[in-house]
């Protein structure tokens, strides 16, 4: 009779990683105040995960734990210099962000359509503005305008995508 | 639901809320699911935004790329997780935070890669021509730091016979930053390739080596172009670091444990056409865990090259 597959360690911790990876950095940024800080964290992790990895049955909760206390130690540190949400709140962020991840894996596929529906200009601007080593100053002053008007106009198109994403799935779920 | 929310939200994601308005979030956050599950959303859209963005860029990179086996003279060097998860089209290396395994792959692509010259790059002469902190002009290397060795702690060089020797700065000290650093100055006025392209990047390449192989190491690159020539650029160098005509990349990489040896890192940098002088930085920082005493960790091969698309050649 065949074995299923045996994969050596390194092999099963990459799927793995790469299976949960996308819910993983969404728990951490709800913990978070800024991308940049989401993905110094999310550096982290990957570490200590990869440094600790040794059963694969209980990965995803046990990666979740890495995270949130990776996580909640960065902002012990960033609570000394500006405010930050208090424990109490993270926490119960962190609980509704796990439990939210089918919703949120909904929302990431409806994006893509709702991201082709937007104008081109605005898609682009978008994309740019996400874009790693992109600088908003620097893509202001391309644009012409002031940082603080590029600011406004990348709310408004968030914004936009967000009533986009919910009103897609709103549809879906009335089907 | 007050559509101010929506606002105050993203304000807080991009950091531009004041304390007294992020306290008022706060608040209302613990009192209302419906907002909650708002700001939920937002990070998940800004995750999966960033997301988009990282494998555009990617698939961006291979379309420009030219058949393999073409032009080899114009090869770059690339992390493997964003070109890899583009070619493949999953999911893995999308959500990219940057840490760098230290694999890296080359392939030919559409863009020239030129070679500029780095004041003794593999650290054989270096000894005698070393200043502390930021050099004050081209052609020597700082430190805060450092010593240049030979082979030694069962270290070899990566080329020639001294590397790097990068020295532990004490917990102890009074200082603010304990990565231990070197420095080196380019001066990039006459460089003959740059010909006018805006979109010219600098690729700044180091190879570490650390004394502990069973921790793991981070390291650290940095490039910082300014518009002042050299001898204006090092003059109270810190203090430009906020201003106009300043640019500057860092990215830290951590090496596994377990992964004896040497390991390359390389960041990259847009050059701004205006930009005179390049100042590069090497560190090794110490452990964020105080109760582990920092280690020695070496570098060498240093390399620094002018990656310049090839439709902006003459």
């Amino acid at each position: 009779m065949s074995q299923p597959p045996e994969y050596p360690p390194h092999d099963q911790f990459l799927r793995l990683y790469a299976e949960h990876e996308v819910a993983l950095h969404t728990f951490v940024r709800s913990m978070l105040p800024t991308r940049e800080e989401a993905s110094e964290v999310m550096q982290e992790v990957i570490v200590i995960l990869w440094q600790k990895f040794s059963r694969v049955d209980d990965f995803r909760p046990w990666a979740f734990g890495v995270a949130r206390m990776a996580a909640l130690r960065h902002l012990e540190r960033r609570r000394r210099d500006r405010h930050v949400f208090d424990s109490e709140l993270v926490h119960q962020l962190a609980d509704e962000s796990a439990a939210m991840s089918e919703r949120h894996s909904d929302q990431r596929e409806a994006l893509e359509s709702c991201l082709q529906k937007l104008p081109a200009t605005q898609r682009e601007l978008v994309l740019t503005a996400y874009t790693k080593g992109t600088r908003m100053d620097d893509l202001a002053s391309r644009r012409g305008q002031t940082p603080m008007s590029l600011y406004k106009l990348l709310h408004r198109i968030r914004q936009a995508l967000l009533e986009c994403v919910r009103r897609t799935l709103a549809q879906e779920q009335t089907i | 639901m007050n559509h101010d929310w929506h606002d105050l939200i993203q304000r807080y994601i991009a950091g531009t809320l004041p304390d007294d308005e992020a306290l008022a979030l706060q608040n209302a956050l613990k009192s209302d699911p419906d907002l909650r599950a708002l700001y939920l959303d937002y990070m998940n859209l800004d995750v999966a935004l960033g997301s988009h963005a990282e494998s555009r860029s990617a698939v961006n990179e291979i379309l420009a790329s030219p058949m393999a086996g073409e032009a080899t003279r114009t090869t770059r060097w690339l992390s493997w997780r964003p070109l890899t998860a583009a070619a493949a089209g999953i999911v893995f290396g999308m959500f990219c935070t940057s840490v760098v395994f230290g694999f890296v792959a080359q392939r030919a692509g559409a863009l020239k890669q030129v070679p500029l010259r780095v004041f003794d790059p593999g650290m054989e002469h270096a000894e005698a021509i070393m200043e502390h902190g930021v050099p004050d002009g081209v052609g020597r290397w700082g430190a805060d730091s450092a010593k240049v060795v030979a082979a030694e702690n069962g270290v070899q060089p990566v080329e020639g016979q001294r590397m790097m020797r990068l020295e532990p700065i004490p917990r102890e000290k009074n200082v603010k930053n304990l990565a231990s650093r070197v420095y080196q100055v380019l001066d990039l006025r006459s460089l003959p390739e740059r010909g006018a392209s805006s979109d010219a990047e600098v690729q700044i390449t180091g190879s570490f080596c650390p004394t502990k192989s069973k921790v793991s190491s981070r390291y650290l690159i940095r490039a910082i172009a300014l518009e002042e020539p050299p001898e204006q650029a090092t003059t109270e160098f810190w203090s430009k670091m906020e201003s106009d005509g300043v640019v500057s990349e860092s990215q830290r990489f951590d090496a596994l444990p377990g992964h004896p040896g040497w390991q390359t890192f390389s960041l990259k940098l847009r050059l701004p056409p205006e930009s005179k002088t390049l100042v590069f930085i090497f560190g090794a920082v110490p452990p964020e865990d105080t109760s582990m005493q920092p280690f020695v960790h070496y570098l060498d091969d240093v390399r620094v090259s002018l990656l310049i698309p090839e439709t902006a050649l003459p």
